[in-house]
C-alpha cells in the first residue's frame, strides 16, 4: 500500500503534466567551417544557409533550382542565414511557438551553393550541402538547442545537384551560329527557374558531352537564352546540347 | 622618569577618546560569487546580488556578470561565450542573445522571432548596461571553448528580500543566495509551491541542469490527508523520485528550472515576507 497510491495517481495525471511547458522555444545555428562548394572552393561571404524543419518520419528532400522544396508538405525553411568571415554559416538565433514546429521532427542546416555564372552568390540553387539532424524540441525541454555548431571537426559541403522545378520543360537548341573559337549558341524553351548547361563534344559515339567553356549554370531571363561558348580554335567538327543539371 | 610617566598617561588617555569614536561604515557591501561552468556546455546561474556596484540602481546584466577569464571575440558571437535570458514581457516570451565581443564587454544579439503566419519579427534585446537583471532570475551562460575558468557573478549585497514571480509552466530562476544551500534548507520558505496529489507527475518540479548537461528532477511533496505517517518526514519538502527527501547543495549562483504545475501564479519569496 506504501507506494501503490503514488504509483497509481501517477498513471492517472500522466496527460495533464505536459501541458505545462514553454510557449516559446529557442535554436541558434552556426557551423564552424570552413565549409566548401563542390569544386573544393570555401564557401563565399553572403552565401546562403537554410535551417529547415523536418517533419516526424520524414526525411529531408532537397531544395530546387528556384529555391523551393521538393517536399513542401514535410519539409519546412523556418529561417535563412549567412556565411560570414571563414566560409561559415554566422551565429543566428530564432525563438518560435512551440507548437509551430513539434517535437518529433528535427532540424537540418543546409548549405546552397547560389553562384552563378560569374560566380557571385546570389543566383539560383545549383547544389546544396545538408547537416547533421538534430531532433526537435518540446515545450517541455529546458534545454539551450543549436544546430550545426556541435560540428566541430567536420564541415558543410555543397555537393548534390539541385533538382530543377518539375514543370520544366526540356531546352532546344534553335540556332547555333560559329565563328573561330566563338560560338554563339540561342536556345529556347527555358525558364528562368531552372539553371542550364551547355555542353560539347566532339565524338558522339563516345558520349564524352563536357560543359563548354562559359556555357555552366546559364538562367534564362527571357524567353530564349543567347549563350556564348568557346570552342578550342581549329575544330573540325564540334557538337553542341543542352541539358537541366540535377535533372538529366 | 616623570616625563615618561606623563607621556605614557597622555598616550592612555587618547587611545581611550580614539575607542569611542565610531567607524563611519560604508554604505553598502559589495561580493562576488564564483560559479562552476564548463567550457563547451551551457548552465544556469542566477545572481545573488541585487545592484550595480556604487550606483546602488537596480543591477544591470553587463555589471552583475564579471567578464573576466571568459571567452571573448572580435566579431564571431559563435566564438565568444554567451548569456541568453528569458524574459517575460507583455504576457510573451522573449529569449534576448547577449555575446562577449571583444573590447565592448556583452553585446546584444538580434534575433528573429518566428510567427505562426509565417512571418518573422526582429527581437532586438536592451544594451546589457541598460538591462536590469532581478535577483532570482535564472539564465543560462553558454561557453564556447574549453575552459577552467569560472564565472564571476558581483555586485552589492541584497538588503531587499527576493520576491520571484513564478508562473504556470516551465520558469527560469534561482535563490538569490551568496552561500551554497539545499532546496530544504529550513530558512528558505517555499510558501506557495504545489504538492499536487501526492504524485510526483502533478506537483511542482524544480529540474537542476548537471555540469554533465544531465538533469536531477526534485518534486514538492504535500502529504495527502489519509495518507501513512511514514509520509510524514517528508511532508512539505522537495523530494527525488524514490520519494526520499532531496539532499546536497546547489552551489550559489546556480540557478534551476521550476516547473509550475499548480494553478496560477505565486511569488517565491524564500526569505519570507
Amino acid at each position: 500500500m506504501k507506494h501503490t497510491l503514488p504509483i497509481f495517481s501517477l498513471l492517472l495525471a500522466g496527460g495533464m503534466a505536459c501541458a505545462a511547458g514553454l510557449s516559446q522555444l529557442t535554436l541558434s545555428i552556426s557551423t564552424p567551417g570552413p565549409d566548401t562548394y563542390s569544386d573544393g572552393q570555401p564557401v563565399q561571404v553572403g552565401e546562403t544557409y537554410l535551417l529547415v524543419y523536418v517533419a516526424s518520419g520524414s526525411t529531408f528532400q532537397g531544395v530546387r533550382t528556384d529555391g523551393a522544396l521538393v517536399d513542401p508538405v514535410n519539409n519546412r525553411i523556418a529561417t535563412t542565414a549567412t556565411a560570414v568571415t571563414g566560409a561559415k554559416c554566422g551565429f543566428k538565433a530564432i525563438q518560435y511557438p512551440a507548437e509551430l514546429y513539434p517535437a518529433g521532427g528535427s532540424w537540418v542546416i543546409v548549405l546552397l551553393d547560389t553562384r552563378d555564372a560569374s560566380g557571385a552568390v546570389g543566383g539560383l540553387v545549383a547544389a546544396q550541402g545538408v547537416g547533421e539532424s538534430v531532433a526537435s524540441a518540446s515545450g517541455d525541454s529546458t534545454k539551450l538547442n543549436a544546430v550545426g555548431a556541435g560540428q566541430h571537426g567536420t564541415t558543410l559541403a555543397a555537393t548534390t545537384l539541385s533538382p530543377a522545378p518539375a514543370d520544366t520543360p526540356a531546352p532546344v537548341i534553335a540556332s547555333v551560329k560559329a565563328q573561330g573559337s566563338a560560338v554563339d549558341i540561342l536556345v529556347e524553351n527555358v525558364t528562368g527557374r531552372a539553371l542550364y548547361e551547355v555542353q560539347s563534344t566532339t565524338d558522339l559515339v563516345s558520349g564524352d558531352w563536357r560543359p563548354a567553356v562559359g556555357g555552366t549554370r546559364l538562367r534564362a531571363t527571357a524567353a530564349d537564352l543567347p549563350v556564348a561558348v568557346q570552342v578550342p580554335a581549329g575544330d573540325r567538327v564540334r557538337f553542341f546540347r543542352v541539358i537541366v543539371p540535377g535533372s538529366n | 622618569m616623570k616625563r615618561i610617566s606623563l607621556m605614557l598617561a597622555a598616550l592612555a588617555v587618547a587611545g581611550l577618546v580614539r575607542a569611542d569614536i565610531p567607524p563611519i561604515t560604508g554604505e553598502n557591501t559589495v561580493g562576488f560569487a564564483t560559479v562552476v561552468a564548463p567550457g563547451e556546455a551551457n548552465t544556469i546561474i542566477t545572481v545573488p546580488f541585487e545592484a550595480c556596484l556604487g550606483g546602488g540602481a537596480s543591477g544591470m546584466l553587463s555589471d552583475l556578470v564579471a567578464v573576466n577569464g571568459l571567452t571573448a571575440h572580435a566579431s564571431d558571437p559563435a566564438l565568444a561565450d554567451q548569456l541568453v535570458v528569458l524574459v517575460e514581457d507583455s504576457g510573451s516570451l522573449y529569449y534576448y542573445y547577449y555575446w562577449l565581443k571583444e573590447g565592448d564587454g556583452w553585446t546584444a544579439i538580434t534575433t528573429e522571432k518566428l510567427m505562426p503566419d509565417g512571418s518573422s519579427q526582429s527581437v532586438n534585446p536592451p544594451d546589457a548596461d541598460s538591462f536590469a537583471i532581478a535577483r532570482g532570475l535564472g539564465f543560462w551562460i553558454k561557453r564556447s571553448a574549453a575552459s577552467a575558468n569560472p564565472v564571476y557573478l558581483k555586485g552589492q549585497v541584497a538588503t531587499a528580500k527576493q520576491s520571484t514571480t513564478i508562473r504556470e509552466g516551465l520558469n527560469l530562476i534561482g535563490y538569490g543566495t551568496v552561500t551554497a544551500y539545499s532546496l530544504n534548507d529550513s530558512g528558505i520558505d517555499w510558501s506557495g509551491a504545489y504538492g499536487g496529489t501526492g504524485n510526483t507527475s502533478t506537483s511542482d518540479k524544480i529540474i537542476v541542469v548537471n555540469a554533465d548537461g544531465s538533469f536531477t528532477e526534485y518534486f514538492y511533496f504535500v502529504k495527502p490527508i489519509g495518507w501513512p505517517a511514514a509520509y510524514d518526514a517528508i511532508n512539505n519538502k522537495w523530494i527525488k523520485s524514490d520519494y526520499t527527501a532531496a539532499t546536497g547543495n546547489l552551489p550559489a549562483g546556480r540557478g534551476f528550472w521550476y516547473q509550475r504545475r499548480g494553478t496560477g501564479s505565486f511569488s517565491f519569496k524564500p526569505d519570507g515576507e
